[in-house]
């Protein structure tokens, strides 16, 4: 069975929301934190709805119901969503309240939006949806094992129709906290050089995506999503080329079959040596290197957002300007895509989509 | 207390419930003051949610202390009740 991407809903740090746009223009930060655009969409709920909603639960909605819209399919069998840090600003306000009111009277709201299946949670109750809803919380595998849950669901029967979601808001604290493990830039950066920055550390950012997934293409599919791995503690650059290259013989394809990599470069001279090395043992010269946290900022679900890019770009027969590194040159057609993903070198992911038709 | 004391506690209550609960486009002088603020009549239409609040958000600014539910169900019942408790609890 064909897992097929028909609908994408995209907030970012980018003008993504728009389904007619494919990052023909890019929003430059000077900075080391970077914060989702708030898109000009209509959320379509009563203002009742609306002001409980924290920031969170209003672009995850927007971005879900953007897709939904985008596909046209109604409302779906199952909703998974994967976000590494969760509700982080609600998390914050319940906890600082206990503290601050030494564990007395708490406020609710917070504390019901604080969780990491908050926004999985919101849209079911707003679609009237309560089938299939799971959130997954592992860290830089969330979407990953999101992703993998949809395919499983898809692939048994159990479900016609997935909504898909990848998403992680960053605030100030949450921004500091991480900060403390050397996560981030000492100066503020421009995100369009931050390939050529040289130093340790990556920007912060945020983002909230989503996919609708079916069992058959439609008018409105952009890609197959052909094969989901991880490679869980595994700081060896050999073994993670020894762990791509058998993920792509498992899918009967050879590293010369890929005409473009998405690579999760960050900016971190260290990350960044590890994507060069297992890409520089594995494939061959002329094959396509594009990036694109540059454009979303590094946070732990930021797959989703390489997800959204390569489905548009296998759709469109495009790879954007902006997140080009190195132009392919051995073939015209992107047939392939594969998004290699790791978090410190130690856990690898890899999504393969395939060009639909 | 005077009117004029009344009427400016009654809009800093009116005041504090909307920038507590996220209020849009509704405005303090539009919020009446004894009708039930929980009631579908009044036009914030608020919830039991709302309520817990409201009640730690009265706590926090006006430094009173509302001792449980039952006192709070009757605190809640309007602003004018609750610019009621907190004259008897201010002493203003």
């Amino acid at each position: 069975m064909k897992i097929c991407i028909n609908g994408t809903g995209n907030v970012s740090p980018q003008p993504t929301w728009d389904n007619s746009q494919f990052l023909e223009q890019v929003q430059e930060y000077h900075a080391r934190m970077i914060q989702c655009l708030e898109p000009d969409v209509d959320p379509g709920l009563d203002e009742k709805y609306l002001r409980r909603m924290n920031r969170m639960l209003r672009l995850g909605w927007i971005a879900s119901k953007i897709c939904l819209d985008d596909a046209g399919a109604g409302v779906p069998d199952g909703i998974i969503t994967g976000s590494g840090w969760g509700s982080v600003h609600d998390s914050e306000k319940f906890l600082l309240t206990i503290y601050k009111n030494k564990e007395n009277l708490l406020p609710p709201t917070p504390f019901i939006q604080s969780t990491h299946n908050a926004l999985g949670s919101q849209i079911a109750i707003l679609l009237g949806n309560f089938r299939y809803n799971v959130a997954y919380a592992h860290a830089s595998f969330a979407f990953e094992h999101a992703l993998l849950d949809a395919i499983c669901q898809l692939r048994s029967g159990e479900m016609k129709n997935v909504l898909l979601g990848g998403f992680d808001e960053i605030t100030e604290n949450q921004f500091t906290l991480i900060g403390r493990l050397g996560r981030w830039k000492n100066e503020p950066v421009s995100n369009l050089s931050l390939y050529h920055t040289g130093t340790s550390g990556s920007i912060a950012g945020e983002g909230f995506t989503f996919f609708c997934l079916q069992g058959e293409e439609t008018s409105k599919t952009y890609a197959e999503v052909k094969d989901v791995m991880t490679l869980f503690d595994m700081p060896y650059v050999d073994r993670a080329t020894d762990g791509i290259r058998s993920f792509l013989q498992r899918n009967g394809l050879e590293p010369e079959d890929i005409g473009w990599v998405f690579a999760g470069l960050n900016g971190d001279v260290d990350d960044d040596q590890v994507y060069r090395d297992v890409l520089r043992n594995l494939f061959p010269a002329g094959t396509g290197l594009a990036a694109w946290k540059h454009l979303c900022g590094e946070y732990l679900t930021a797959s989703a957002f390489a997800m959204w890019a390569a489905a548009k770009a296998l759709k469109a027969q495009i790879i954007p300007e902006a997140m080009k590194i190195l132009g392919a040159s051995r073939r015209k057609e992107i047939n392939h895509i594969l998004i290699y993903n790791h978090f410190k070198g130690m856990h690898h992911s890899l999504i393969l989509l395939r060009r639909a038709g | 207390m005077k009117i004029e004391q009344a009427t400016s506690l009654k809009t800093e209550i009116k005041e504090l419930i909307i920038q507590t609960l996220n209020i849009k486009n509704i405005r303090s002088e539009e919020v009446p003051d004894n009708i039930p603020l929980f009631s579908p009549e009044n036009i914030l239409d608020l919830d039991s949610i709302d309520g817990i609040e409201l009640v730690m958000a009265i706590q926090d600014r006006f430094q009173v202390r509302i001792a449980d539910q039952n006192v709070a169900r009757n605190v809640l019942e309007s602003v004018d009740s609750i610019a009621e408790f907190l004259t008897r609890e201010k002493g203003l």
